[in-house]
């Protein structure tokens, strides 16, 4: 094998044009996802608690309606979907100050094995979002006993 | 030469792009960002404090002056509210077990504590008939107007 020296540019041009040739070529991909749109517009804060007898998660939902919410697990997969719908505006009222983000969030989370619906309670109280998880037999580690 | 000055050109421009977004956001969300000043306070430690961001918009009609701000997980009781100098001030303390024990906690995002945000108005707002309610977690304050007009109003005779 032989070194060929090449004007040092050279090297960030080849560079480029490999970057360039990968994303056109090999990254298609990407082609069925909207890269310039945010995964979600909000992004609620959530704490995760557990204790012996399952899961504690709280998720921060201001001003979203209850109805709003889904909470569904598939797979092992807890997910939690909403949206914060805009309230009607009326035409009198001038916005003086916006900081509230309205729109819809998505966060999912794997679950222990053998969760299933069944161990899965959610309710909604003062804006805060409560998925309790039970833990099932499965969900325990088993000991073995070494004989 | 192309190569180089491509990557430079689109790094300048990725950096642009972050500092733009970078001022908007910040216009938009930094007086949101509200310091939580935990209540477990240790004789020789400084107090801890985490951020928490409580949105708030500001509507103005004629009559009134509404403030919604958005605060999760609170009791009622925990607000205190006063209207002084053209401005709301809204504090108000969360409780929490966290702050007793954060054992068995894998995430722990949200804050707790007492804090307090201060919202300007946009006018002088009558605080006697001002109207509180917090609801799924967005506390709602309306303000009537002062009526200022009234004072200025002078008729000439003559």
């Amino acid at each position: 094998m032989s070194l060929i020296v090449r004007h040092p540019f050279g090297l960030v041009k080849q560079l480029h044009n490999d970057v360039n040739q990968l994303f056109d070529n090999h990254l298609s991909v990407f082609d069925n996802y909207d890269l310039g749109k945010p995964l979600a517009d909000i992004n609620p804060r959530i704490d995760i608690k557990e204790d012996a007898e399952g899961y504690t998660l709280m998720v921060e939902t201001p001003g979203i309606k209850p109805e709003d919410v889904h909470v569904t697990i598939k797979d092992g997969v807890l997910s939690i979907k909403g949206e914060h719908k805009q309230e009607e505006e009326k035409k009198e009222e001038n916005y003086l100050r916006r900081e509230r983000v309205f729109g819809s969030f998505s966060r999912q989370f794997s679950v222990p094995q053998g969760v299933t619906d069944e161990n899965i309670s959610a309710k909604v109280n003062h804006g805060v979002l409560e998925v309790r998880i039970q833990k099932t037999s499965e969900t325990e580690s088993r000991r073995i006993n070494v004989e | 030469m192309t190569g180089l000055a491509d990557i430079r050109h689109g790094a300048e421009r990725a950096w642009d792009n972050l500092v733009e977004d970078w001022k908007s956001l910040r216009q938009s969300a930094a007086g949101a960002l509200t310091r939580f000043k935990s209540n477990k306070s240790e004789v020789g430690t400084p107090q801890s404090f985490q951020l928490g961001l409580l949105a708030a918009d500001v509507k103005e009609s004629d009559k009134q002056v509404v403030v919604k701000l958005e605060v999760p997980g609170m009791e009622k009781q925990d607000f205190h509210l006063t209207v002084s100098d053209k401005s709301l001030v809204v504090k108000g303390e969360k409780h929490s077990e966290v702050e007793e024990n954060e054992n068995g906690y894998h995430i722990l995002e949200r804050a707790y504590g007492s804090f307090t945000r201060v919202i300007p108005l946009p006018s002088a707002v009558d605080e006697e008939t001002t109207k509180a309610k917090y609801d799924k977690g967005v506390l709602t304050v309306t303000m009537p107007k002062v009526d200022t007009q009234a004072v200025r109003k002078i008729s000439v005779d003559g």
